[in-house]
């Protein structure tokens, strides 16, 4: 078969590896809607039968999320000291530039937590943070730079053809 | 910092390749070839041989530092 993405054989192929990414920064996004909506039933007094649902909502969305990755291939086959199967340059570069990004806003963050975080609370009137809401809040600050980097890296722009226009086919068309 | 030129969208045009057709000659993603072809991505030297040797060019002809 001429074109190996479309070969059922060989489905592990750089675009594969492309759409995996993608899936995986939608389900990173929406694993992290649940904890934020986990979150909230904790930070804030709802009643009984609110906080049951966002209870529920929240769980549906992490639960959701996994069973939107895992058919991503992305879990397939990795070891201890292999952390992804991503081998596209493209999808490589992506993931590097997101982890780096991630890591730097990560530590200003912190770096801004440790000098400003108790000055901060006082002014909204919280004397005392959970540590647990703390690293809550930096998960979601992580995981979703991570998925907007991969997303931004990933979006398909005007230069790019469809997998089904080219000069190729134009040319087949015409004569 | 120098920025790399490329000719792979002329010389793709050229053999009335798609993106698509391209990218699995070398075994890369689509989207690796588009952000190639639009700068967005510079290759390591082995996709830029790859591509050089798919295009029977010299690697130098294929890829400057100088705008044509």
């Amino acid at each position: 078969m001429k074109h190996s993405a479309r070969n059922p054989y060989d489905a592990w192929t750089p675009d594969a590896q492309v759409e995996a990414l993608k899936r995986s920064a939608y389900a990173v996004f929406l694993f992290t809607f649940g904890i934020a909506v986990l979150n909230s039933v904790y930070w804030f007094e709802f009643s009984a039968l609110v906080s049951i649902l966002l209870l529920m909502l929240g769980i549906g969305c992490q639960i959701v999320a996994f069973i939107w990755y895992v058919p991503s291939g992305s879990l397939l086959d990795v070891g201890l000291f292999k952390s992804s199967r991503i081998d596209d340059e493209y999808c490589r570069q992506v993931l590097f530039s997101a982890y780096q990004l991630t890591a730097w806003l990560l530590l200003t963050t912190l770096a801004v937590g440790w000098l400003f975080l108790d000055k901060l609370l006082s002014w909204v009137g919280v004397h005392t943070a959970d540590p647990n809401y703390v690293a809550g809040g930096y998960l979601v600050i992580g995981v979703l730079t991570w998925g907007s980097i991969i997303l931004f890296q990933l979006r398909d722009t005007a230069e790019e053809e469809s997998s089904e226009e080219g000069c190729g086919k134009q040319e087949k068309t015409n004569d | 910092m120098e920025e790399a030129y490329n000719r792979i969208a002329i010389e793709r045009k050229l053999r009335g390749l798609s993106q698509q057709e391209l990218a699995d000659a070398i075994r890369v993603s689509r989207k690796t070839i588009s952000t190639i072809e639009t700068r967005r991505f510079t290759p390591s030297v082995v996709v830029a041989l790859k591509l050089a040797y798919y295009f029977e060019m010299p690697v130098e002809t294929l890829f400057t530092l100088t705008k044509e």
